[in-house]
């Protein structure tokens, strides 16, 4: 179950480049392996916490007012990790900068929070928020490893192939769209080469 | 009124949770600062700039010593 779980959310219904959610800070914060990793990371700490607590306290929450409260336990998860992140790594937290609070709003979370957490327990939910969040952690790595090698010849801020000419697009924003359409058009072809619908 | 005392509800402890966290990282963020009598320690450079004034006419003075 587990396995199966881990592969649907990190494959199957990868929240980038399965359900195109999530693509600014795709877009925003990919330029280096470093930024991909703290993001998802910390993506990963946000969607756990707030998907067992709204497993936990969905019962007690008014379907009214159910978006405004899980918007708050999303908040407060956020809040958290930027203090811990600011603490813990502070040129991290810098290089990131506005997205990292954004998570507050990013809607990987609150759609698994409203599609999945409410309805189910605390088990599940935490399970089907490390595979996503893992799912969206490895979206952002692929697609900074691509940008990092092509567009400055490095991984981790290693230099990897240091006489090749970078490609100096890959850095910029437009650099962002190529890397997801890229891995995007892969993936795609994969499906429709096993008999699948993209 | 059900609603309102939830989501009051809610914010107070999401308040609450990021005050102990914060409170936890201050500590956490102070401690380096402080030596081991648990003083901090104050930053050097108006220090430093004194000493180089004063350094500076120290040794005009004993240029014109010297003359």
């Amino acid at each position: 179950m587990i396995k199966s779980e881990l592969k649907r959310g990190m494959f199957l219904e990868n929240p980038v480049f399965g359900m195109a959610l999530g693509l600014c800070p795709a877009l925003a914060i990919t330029t280096t392996m470093k930024n991909a990793l703290g993001m998802g990371l910390a993506a990963i700490c946000v969607l756990a916490g707030s998907n067992v607590t709204v497993s936990l306290l969905c019962r007690w929450i008014p379907y009214k007012v159910r978006i405004p409260c899980y918007l708050i336990i999303i908040a407060t998860y956020v809040s958290m990790a930027l203090l811990v992140m600011k603490t813990a790594a502070p040129r991290l937290e810098h290089s990131l900068g506005i997205f990292v609070p954004l998570l507050a709003v990013n809607c990987i979370i609150l759609a698994r929070a409203e599609s999945f957490a409410s309805k189910n327990k605390a088990g599940p939910s935490l399970l089907d928020a490390v595979s996503t969040g893992l799912g969206f952690c490895l979206a952002l790595v692929v697609c900074a490893c691509i940008r990092e090698l092509f567009g400055a010849g490095r991984l981790l801020g290693t230099p990897v192939v240091p006489h090749a000419a970078p490609m100096l697009a890959l850095n910029y924003a437009c650099g962002g769209f190529f890397s997801i359409a890229l891995v995007l058009g892969i993936m795609n072809y994969v499906k429709l080469t096993r008999g699948k619908k993209p | 009124v059900k609603s309102l005392v939830a989501v009051t509800l809610l914010a107070m402890l999401g308040g609450l949770a990021v005050a102990v966290t914060n409170h936890v990282v201050s500590t956490q963020r102070l401690a380096p600062a402080t030596g081991s009598a648990g003083v901090s320690v104050a930053p050097s450079t108006p220090r430093a700039d004194s000493s180089l004034k004063h350094d500076g006419l120290r040794d005009s003075t004993s240029v014109k010593v010297m003359k």
